[in-house]
């Protein structure tokens, strides 16, 4: 079935991009950790996106393993949807299993466990735990792999767990608001400006920073941004709009939200490109960003109106299905009403599952 | 093909999309630059080129449905087609209500 091969060439792809970026990495100056966090981060929204069953996937919890690590794997990961079989090469799941139990820091367990209980109603399909248990298991994998000394291993299995809570909190949404803290407190958020989420601070220092907000606010309501202060790395970040695909996902990691309204130095009146994003920008790419919108606006024609009608009806019906399509076309004919189409190297999503041809034929009237 | 002569196509599939979102992650935490995030979209588009073109080649699919919107322009095929049935490699079969398809030319513009 052709659902199998994706499995095989996504992890021929994914393996091909790392490895031809890997240069690009060097130039840039960048270590090859971030490359291999990329990876595992990638790998980890595919499978989140359960378009298939992938080689990097863990075992499917049915199998009946005799490892008693095994079985305690089992009796915390929920069970993940799946119609496949995964075949598995070799007995390589079975040492992934019972190393990571074995090297895997008791105080991420820990923080795991709390980050669990706090959190409300857990979905199975956009578990955080679940992924970072995954995540976990490509680390100790690479560890294994190149020989990586022990106590950076844990310190990446630590961020990635952290990472977990995190993506939880803008995960479940509703319930999440306020912030959490390493040690798995929180305090609660009251501005009502959705999540605000801290990562790699300890309490202390959320505690000075907050001190330092609070006070800020009070003594005047100057343009002062806080998170200029809070963190100088964040704010050092470029607008990237052309990178952002979507806003739904919301994962900023700024560490307070402003909690006035009106006091906001950004006081101009475009509310809705007025998320927390602005918050690490300086009010000078803001005011970039607004320019480009308007022009863009200048440029557009009442032809490429028409166009946007056309995608919002696709986007509507067709894409939030999940129903697309991607290929190249050899042929397309007709005859009156009768199409004929000869396709080429394909990636179609049908149904939440992603398969793939090399040639592909469709006939349809209109 | 050589060069930039690579559709940027396959970025909206999944495997395209995952790789942007998690970009985007690296950007937002400031571990990589934008720049370097583009220079992997593009590896990207050349890798899964190549990639399907070798080893999806003896995979088959093929599919009957309504056309419900067509659509050719700068040499981009969009169909919407309703009530699809898909045979795929191995006789499964799926239905689906309503699938976007979006195609390239197969040959670049240029080549013979």
């Amino acid at each position: 079935m052709s659902n199998s091969l994706v499995g095989e060439v996504y992890r021929d792809v994914i393996e091909d991009v790392i490895n031809a970026s890997r240069l690009d990495f060097e130039d840039s100056g960048i270590s090859e950790d971030t490359l291999r966090e990329l990876q595992i981060i990638w790998q980890e929204r595919l499978s989140l996106a359960g378009a298939g069953r992938f080689p990097w996937d863990p075992e499917p919890v049915s199998e009946p393993l005799p490892q008693i690590s095994q079985q305690h794997l089992q009796s915390h990961l929920p069970q993940q949807h799946q119609q496949h079989q995964h075949q598995h090469m070799g007995g390589l799941g079975d040492n992934m299993h019972v190393k990571y139990e074995m090297s895997s820091p008791p105080n991420a367990a820990s923080m795991y466990g709390g980050n669990l209980v706090s959190t409300p109603a857990p979905q199975p399909f956009s578990n955080p735990a679940m992924a970072a248990m995954r995540a976990a298991q490509h680390i100790q994998e690479f560890a294994r792999d190149e020989k990586v000394p022990p106590e950076i291993v844990n310190a990446s299995i630590e961020d990635v767990m952290k990472r977990a809570g995190l993506e939880d909190k803008n995960g479940d949404g509703m319930g999440a608001g306020g912030l959490m803290l390493p040690g798995g407190g929180r305090i609660a958020q009251v501005d009502g400006q959705g999540p605000a989420v801290e990562e790699n601070l300890s309490t202390a220092d959320v505690d000075r920073l907050l001190e330092l907000h609070i006070l800020k606010q009070r003594s005047q309501p100057s343009p002062d941004r806080s998170s200029d202060q809070t963190d100088p790395e964040q704010s050092s970040i470029t607008p990237n709009i052309s990178m952002k695909r979507s806003r739904k996902s919301n994962q900023i990691t700024f560490t307070i939200m402003q909690a006035d309204g009106p006091m906001d130095s950004d006081s101009d009146d475009d509310d809705d490109e007025d998320d927390d994003e602005d918050l690490g920008l300086g009010s000078t790419s803001a005011a970039r960003r607004k320019t480009a919108a308007d022009d863009s606006d200048a440029i557009n024609s009442d032809l490429d109106d028409s166009e946007d009608e056309f995608n919002s009806v696709d986007d509507d019906d067709g894409e939030e299905s999940g129903m697309l399509m991607l290929c190249l076309y050899d042929k397309v004919t007709r005859t009156k009403n009768k199409w004929k189409c000869v396709l080429k190297d394909g990636v179609v999503n049908v149904n939440g599952k992603d398969y793939l041809f090399g040639k592909g034929n469709g006939e349809y009237e209109w | 093909m050589s060069g930039n002569a690579y559709y940027e196509l396959y970025r909206r599939s999944s495997i395209g999309v995952a790789l942007t979102d998690a970009l985007d992650e690296l950007i937002k935490d400031s571990k990589i630059q934008p720049q370097l995030a583009m220079k992997i979209l593009s590896t990207f588009d050349r890798c899964i080129t190549d990639i399907l073109s070798d080893q999806a080649k003896a995979t088959r699919l093929s599919f009957k449905g309504h056309l419900d919107i067509y659509r050719f322009c700068d040499d981009v095929w969009t169909f919407i087609i309703k009530d699809v049935h898909f045979k795929m490699e191995g006789n499964e079969q799926v239905v689906g209500e309503k699938i976007k398809i979006v195609a390239c030319n197969y040959k670049k513009p240029g080549e013979p």
